[in-house]
């Protein structure tokens, strides 16, 4: 999605949707990447200059994972399934 | 603006249709990359729905760095769907939701709520800076690394969005509105 939306600069790290800056309460970590991502901002020479960041997530992810998690949240939470039906 | 993500589309930059690339993050240590954009168009299709046109840019345009970090205003906005115990509730499924929350960077975040469930936040709810880092942020701010961290953090509930030209054209100059006033030389856009 990053390449495609191609923000002036953009900084790219491989962790799951919803830790853009890092896990929870790991202040050294969110602090190290947004301090890489705001180096970014002053080092990028071109449009759409993409940085990758070098921090492991530690586990493997994808995608099952991503919606099996969605799936686990709206259980736990108690919350309402999303209803949603293509247009007939 | 400055745009930090945990989403790639490895497929569309190599011109290969993959749902997965893999490529080193560090010594030892392989991982997949998720290619959301084939992964939620084969889902979504598979239910009946057409398919989503994603926007493709394929140039943005590029405002020079005038001044050192330490001398930035920077804006935060966050599409994690956040708002304030005093606001409107972002809708958690939300469909062409075009409404942003003006929240005060210095807001606790007690007084805080995340709704939005198009991705887990579970571990976003427990710590906000995983997408909205006001706190991190004030500590730079604090240590001198950027001047200043803009009053108003925008927030957006970014769910399916089909009204691309309505954002464009009424949402983000209401937004820019509010970074001119506060005299934003950057933003930081965090999407969840």
């Amino acid at each position: 999605m990053m390449l495609s939306v191609l923000a002036p600069r953009n900084v790219f790290i491989d962790y799951p949707l919803g830790h853009s800056c890092g896990k929870p309460n790991d202040v050294s970590l969110q602090r190290q990447i947004i301090t890489d991502a705001l180096g970014h901002l002053i080092e990028a020479k071109q449009s759409g200059e993409m940085k990758d960041l070098p921090y492991p997530w530690g586990s493997p992810f994808g995608w099952p994972d991503y919606m099996k998690d969605i799936e686990e949240m709206i259980n736990s939470e108690g919350a309402e399934a999303q209803e949603w039906k293509p247009a007939t | 603006m400055l745009r930090i993500t945990a989403d790639r589309h490895w497929s569309r930059q190599f011109g290969k249709s993959s749902k997965k690339r893999i490529t080193p993050q560090s010594l030892g240590d392989f991982m997949a990359q998720i290619d959301y954009i084939t992964s939620l168009n084969e889902m979504y299709q598979s239910q009946g729905f057409p398919p989503y046109k994603w926007s493709e840019n394929k140039s943005s345009p590029w405002t020079p760095v005038t001044k050192p970090l330490n001398e930035m205003v920077l804006s935060l906005i966050s599409s994690a769907g956040i708002f304030m115990d005093s606001q409107d509730p972002f809708d958690p499924w939300a469909v062409n939701d075009l409404s942003f929350r003006e929240i005060p960077v210095t807001t606790p975040f007690t007084q805080l709520n995340l709704r939005h469930n198009y991705f887990d936040h579970r571990d976003a709810v427990t710590d906000l800076n995983c997408v909205f880092p006001t706190q991190r942020l004030a500590e730079l701010m604090a240590d001198g690394v950027i001047r200043k961290l803009a009053p108003t953090a925008i927030t957006l509930g970014m769910g399916r969005l089909y009204k691309r030209t309505a954002l464009q054209e009424e949402t983000v100059p209401e937004i820019v509105e509010v970074l001119k006033r506060e005299q934003a030389d950057a933003a930081f856009l965090v999407p969840a």
